[in-house]
């Protein structure tokens, strides 16, 4: 079925381990992974530096409306540049996984700026502790706004957000009881934003008027909490929000849940959601992996996700492109490989549109249940913006991603013309390392032949081998990651 | 250094309304300059997907609204990326473009006269107009900020000279904004990257410098602006760190504000409008205890601070207007 | 939320249609009697109902509006004490000719003001809950059941509005009609068709793929098609009538231009922005409706001139109206609008009733709906594209019957 190329070798797993834990890996990203070898570039994915994204203060400068983030295009560029120029790209997957798990939506927030310092929690807590991030996804003003916690009243709780942490967020469907949703509403009574009346007026009225929006300010107040005596998940006591979180990860059904979340996003396509409760995971043995490592960790996603990355079953063939990529990482992984966005340019709200045009809103999912993923992304017409994207984002030879893969061909073959098949198999090899089926290739090979001779040293060879990088990340195997 | 005589500012007054579609208001504003009859300009450079924000707006002191001129365009007397405005002696206003790096002039009444400019880095050509000043003589400054020097036109747009050049050392630039001209003709740089403000003479021979990297009283996060008033004390906008630092002409600290904006009369107006604004306004507590301290999440979360006060200008001779991009206003200040 | 996970489809070659030439299959179709068609023109931002169907001579008007107001010199009449906004000439035009149905005080219970959730409501008909199927998307499907037709929706814009969002449903999203396709970014006609060619052999299935690569390529496959059908529109257009040049006439155009070309598209979805008047609003919402009424008059000329007027409803509506009384420069969110439909086929005049202005009448400061938009939507559903509305709009909702009774 596939054929052999970029598939066996060391640096094959390094590429995978790239594309689920980043974007992709341009070549000079894949040389420099290469030298460290997979554990070395574990070690690192775990001990990442400086982000070293493109300065904010330049952004800023440039783009008048990235000061406050008001608005999706605003909001979701940002976020865009970082996507795109972080020198940490596995910290924003880190970030997308759980934008996707926890789904907060501007899309009734209104304000961008509050989701921003959402996804800075993620990243500051993403790969820690589940039971600090709960604590501070509790405290998120954006989540508290988003599931109604600001009306969630010692004498007239508001089970929303108590329902949606235990159904959605961290136990799945089964595991609790009504009785358990309100109980854990209570423990979270009295958890709000600072000046609650006027904010939530001003979100629900959608307006900027008078000046701008104020970001919202997390706010404990005792006077409002519930401190009666609850029964929680068969424990009793005057509990806190603190103390339901405690209870909650010592479940044993939240590490399973998360675990299935983690392997969703980073291993393999799983079931929906929704169907969880009915069907169980394709992959019994790495679920089980993972929640070892939780309980062996204090919790920690990181141990978790470590685990499952030193693990045979990642590392096995059928984990290879076992994923239809998310529109973030069709927009950001292409964007990366072609080296965008080196300084401020209009072009970051057309990629963020696009990311959007293909179903994925950068902070706007359409519901709390956050998007479906696998072949739910897959349209007639999110195929032609995904198609479209990539291909106009290659299809430029003097951007500094295509000139570099541009060179390396030239300096592979000093003697000028390059046959077909292996200028094929070089594109291959430095779009990431990307498989392709038996018919993609030869198909891809014929394009070339009617193109003529290639000579990379040229400006007609840099043409036609552009063209040739265009039709790559058109092909079906570039939609799997 | 605290000394009886030092100087500051007091708050008085708000004008300002956020008008993403255009009309009396502004929206991100990034500009402000005051005519001689007391008019005030504000240009807003509004943002992506409310195009119709894009223009300059005119008011005075008293809140009087009289209309708005130019928008996002292209065409002749248009603006895609507007960054800086000045008016001169005869009232002719001249408007930067970033993007279509030009110098636009519109007549007293606001109508379009000409305009110059093509990209490059030789003589007389720009990458990145940004600050606007017109100095002792009536010729116009013009901050050209990617090729890191302040080149000087006549008031038609013939080149004349230009001094700076990229780097960190004296008379050097990194990015530079914000400009002006102080009553005694001594030319005020906004050193954007290089976090400190540098002084000319009216023929651009280097004077000092000042400031550094920090918070602290007397460094500078990123200056965007100075204003230099008839006393020469000198009023630094801290484009980062939101908050106005005053100096005396010696560099001596004088203060620092951080901006207390109420309800000017358009935004009354519009709460009045919405009744539920208004009764979830009487419970709002404009200070709420905070869990951040860094200073941007500050201003974000606190409406009356600065939130990125871009540019700062005195009016009269003893006031001083400071305008606020995320904002969509300006703060009025008496020095005292 | 209903499990969405679907069975892939396994073998596109099963239909050969998908395979054929575009242009035969179209003269197969060509002779084929017309079916109705629904294109909807939606006004996002919020279109200010007051000051487009002006109650220009009632005092509480005169009052709430003391700072802008459509004055006496500029509405333009109507009747019934009304009048338009003065952007609304060529609208004017066509309620003269009978063919507009103006829908009063129309919304839905529990108000929201934000722009995303109104419309989200008024996309997926479903207020009590964040809907995950949009109306139309819903109605395409039963339409053409199997998705044999990847046209049968065309929405022009970029992206994909939630009222035509429906999982398995084929929709085509249009920017610009005279570039529709795929690989737009190919450098040079020619290398773009060759690389057209290399696109469809690589995306044919092998044997043995796989579910997911085989679904890839029947959906990629499924796209180019679709772009090879609406690329011939344009070509095969002809029309004497000049149309506005302003983004809205454009869609409109496209519309004309693929019914024309008779490819079995059914629901058409065009987008007019800007609608947001917080400011500025006497010069804004002007512009804005010269621009959708003059195009509007030359989409209702351009049917008139191909004779397929009869075939054709729009619906023109807005994700709210606004507050009732004004900020000074502007008007900021409200509830109770105002929709349209307008086609040879509809029955013009006045439905439901303006609502209240009085103070004691109103809510939080809004005008109170009168009429549940999703029975104008059963309305256009059941009488115009002869569907089963219930399921879709969620329940029984009282009709307004637009339509003459002819149709």
């Amino acid at each position: 079925m596939a054929t052999a190329t970029n598939i066996g070798t060391e640096l094959d797993l390094i590429a995978h381990l790239l594309r689920r834990t980043g974007f992709g890996a341009t070549p000079g990203e894949l040389e420099e992974a290469g030298a460290l070898g997979y554990e070395g570039t574990l070690d690192r994915l775990f001990n990442p530096g400086d982000a070293d994204a493109l300065p904010v203060d330049l952004i800023r400068r440039y783009h008048a409306d990235h000061n406050d983030l008001r608005i999706p295009p605003s909001s979701g560029s940002f976020w865009m540049y970082r996507l795109v120029t972080t020198k940490t790209p596995f910290e924003e997957k880190i970030a997308l996984f759980w934008h996707r798990v926890f789904a907060t939506g501007q899309t009734k927030v209104i304000q961008g700026k509050v989701m921003i310092s959402q996804i800075d929690m993620f990243r500051k807590y993403g790969l820690g502790s589940f039971r600090d991030l709960l604590i501070q996804l509790s405290k998120d003003p954006a989540m508290i706004l988003w599931l109604d916690n600001q009306d969630n009243h010692k004498d007239n709780i508001n089970e929303n957000y108590g329902r949606e942490i235990l159904e959605l967020f961290a136990m799945g469907v089964g595991n609790y009881t009504e009785d358990d949703v309100k109980e854990c509403a209570r423990a979270f009574t009295g958890w709000t934003i600072a000046n609650m009346p006027y904010m939530s007026t001003k979100m629900r009225n959608n307006t900027l008027r008078p000046y701008g929006y104020i970001a919202w300010q997390f706010e404990y107040d005792e006077s409002d909490h519930d401190d009666g005596e609850k029964t929680f998940l068969g424990e009793t006591g005057n509990f806190t929000g603190e103390d339901v979180i405690d209870i909650i990860c010592k479940n044993p059904a939240t590490p399973l849940f998360v675990a299935r979340h983690l392997y969703h996003h980073f291993v393999a396509d799983e079931l929906p959601v929704p169907q969880w409760p009915f069907e169980g995971p394709k992959d019994p043995e790495a679920i089980q992996l993972m929640v070892d490592a939780y309980f062996a960790n204090d919790y920690s996603i990181g141990a978790m996700l470590r685990a499952m990355f030193e693990s045979d079953i990642f590392k096995s063939e059928s984990k290879r492109f076992a994923r239809i990529k998310s529109p973030a990482e069709v927009v950001v992984g292409t964007l990366r490989l072609a080296g965008d966005f080196d300084w401020p340019t209009d072009d970051v709200y057309k990629a963020t549109a696009a990311c959007n045009y293909m179903g994925q809103q950068l902070l706007g999912p359409t519901s709390v249940e956050g998007w479906m993923g696998g072949d739910d992304w897959i349209s007639t017409g999110s195929m032609v913006q995904r198609i479209n994207f990539a291909s106009d984002t290659i299809g430029n030879p003097d951007k500094r991603g295509i000139k570099a893969i541009i060179g390396r061909i030239a300096d592979r073959h000093p003697s000028g013309n390059v046959d077909p098949e292996a200028l094929v198999e070089d594109c291959l090899d430095l779009v990431g390392r990307l498989r392709v089926e038996d018919g993609t290739q030869e198909g891809l090979v014929e394009f070339v032949r009617e193109q003529g001779d290639v000579d990379p040293a040229t400006e007609d060879g840099a043409g036609k081998i552009t063209s040739l990088l265009q039709l790559i990340v058109s092909t079906r195997e570039y939609q799997l990651a | 250094m605290t000394t009886e005589t030092q100087k500051q500012l007091k708050y008085i007054d708000t004008n300002g309304f956020g008008a993403a579609q255009g009309g009396r208001g502004y929206h991100f504003p990034v500009d402000i300059a005051v005519r001689k009859d007391g008019l005030i300009y504000v240009l807003s450079r509004s943002g992506q997907g409310s195009l119709n924000g894009t223009g300059i707006s005119v008011t005075d002191i008293d809140h009087h609204w009289h209309g708005e001129f130019s928008g996002y365009g292209t065409a002749d007397g248009q603006m895609q990326w507007g960054t800086a405005i000045a008016i001169d002696s005869s009232d002719r206003l001249f408007l930067a473009d970033e993007k279509m790096q030009r110098i636009t002039i519109f007549d007293l009444d606001n109508n379009y006269v000409s305009h110059w400019g093509t990209a490059g880095s030789g003589p007389g050509e720009f990458d990145g107009p940004s600050g606007l000043s017109i100095d002792a003589d009536g010729n116009l400054l013009v901050v050209d900020h990617k090729n890191h020097r302040v080149q000087r036109y006549t008031a038609d747009g013939e080149y004349i000279d230009s001094f700076g050049s990229e780097g960190s050392a004296s008379g050097q630039f990194n990015y530079p904004w914000g400009i002006t001209t102080a009553p005694d003709g001594t030319i005020y740089v906004a050193d954007w990257r290089n976090d400190r403000i540098q002084r000319f003479t009216s023929d651009g021979v280097f004077i000092d410098a000042h400031g550094d990297s920090g918070e602290g009283d007397g460094q500078f996060s990123r200056p965007s602006s100075v204003a230099v008033d008839h006393d020469g004390f000198i009023y630094v906008a801290d484009w980062q760190n939101q908050r106005v630092q005053v100096f005396d002409k010696e560099w001596n600290f004088q203060t620092i504000v951080r901006g207390e904006a109420g309800l000017s009369p358009w935004a009354a107006e519009y709460i009045d409008a919405n009744k539920d604004e208004k009764i979830a306004r009487e419970v709002f507590n404009p200070y709420p205890k905070l869990d951040v301290d860094e200073l941007y999440e500050v201003s974000a979360r606190t409406e009356p601070y600065f939130w990125v006060p871009v540019s700062v200008t005195t009016y009269g001779d003893d006031r001083l207007l400071v305008l606020e991009t995320a904002r969509h206003r300006f703060q009025i200040f008496e020095t005292v | 939320m209903a499990l969405r996970w679907r069975p892939v489809a396994m073998d596109g070659r099963d239909n050969p249609d998908i395979y054929g030439d575009p242009n035969v299959q179209m003269e197969e179709t060509m002779a084929e009697q017309r079916e109705k068609v629904l294109v909807i023109v939606q006004l996002s931002g919020g279109n200010d109902y007051l000051n487009c169907i002006v109650p220009w001579e009632d005092p509480m008007y005169q009052d709430v509006r003391s700072g802008i107001r459509i004055t006496e010199e500029d509405v333009i009449p109507l009747d019934n004490g009304l009048g338009l906004n003065p952007g609304m000439g060529a609208f004017k035009e066509l309620y003269d000719q009978d063919r507009v149905a103006i829908i009063h005080g129309i919304g839905y219970p529990t108000p929201s003001r934000s722009h995303f959730r109104s419309m989200d409501i008024w996309h997926t008909a479903t207020p009590d809950r964040v809907g995950d199927e949009g109306w139309l998307g819903q109605a395409v499907r039963q339409l053409d059941p199997t998705g044999s037709n990847v046209v049968t929706a065309v929405n022009f814009g970029n992206g994909l509005p939630r009222a035509l969002a429906a999982p398995g449903v084929p929709v085509a999203s249009v920017g610009d009609l005279d570039d529709y396709g795929l690989l737009t970014g190919m450098s040079g006609a020619a290398q773009r068709e060759k690389a057209l060619a290399a696109f469809s052999r690589i995306y044919t299935p092998g044997v043995g793929s796989g579910m997911v690569m085989d679904y890839l390529g029947k959906t990629g496959l499924d796209a180019l098609k679709g772009a090879d059908i609406l690329k011939q529109a344009p070509k095969m257009y002809e029309s004497t009538v000049e149309y506005p040049d302003n983004s809205i006439a454009k869609a409109l155009k496209g519309v004309a231009q693929v019914h024309f070309a008779n490819l079995g598209t059914r629901v058409f979805y065009t987008t007019s922005g800007g609608w947001d008047t917080h400011t500025n609003e006497i010069s804004l919402q002007r512009g804005l409706w010269e621009e959708v009424s003059t195009g509007l008059r030359a989409f209702f000329q351009d049917l008139e001139e191909h004779d397929l007027g009869p075939e054709v409803t729009v619906l023109v509506f807005s994700e709210f109206g606004r507050r009732v009384k004004d900020n000074g420069n502007g008007t900021d969110h409200g509830s109770g609008g105002v929709s349209f439909v307008i086609g040879d086929s509809v029955k013009g005049g006045h439905y439901s009733e303006y609502p209240s202005l009085d103070v004691g009448r109103l809510i939080e400061g809004d005008l109170q709906y009168n009429f549940d938009f999703r029975g104008l939507y059963t309305d256009l559903l059941e009488d115009w594209l002869d569907l089963d509305a219930r399921e879709i709009v969620g329940g029984n909702f009282e009709k307004i019957s637009p339509f003459a009774v002819a149709v």
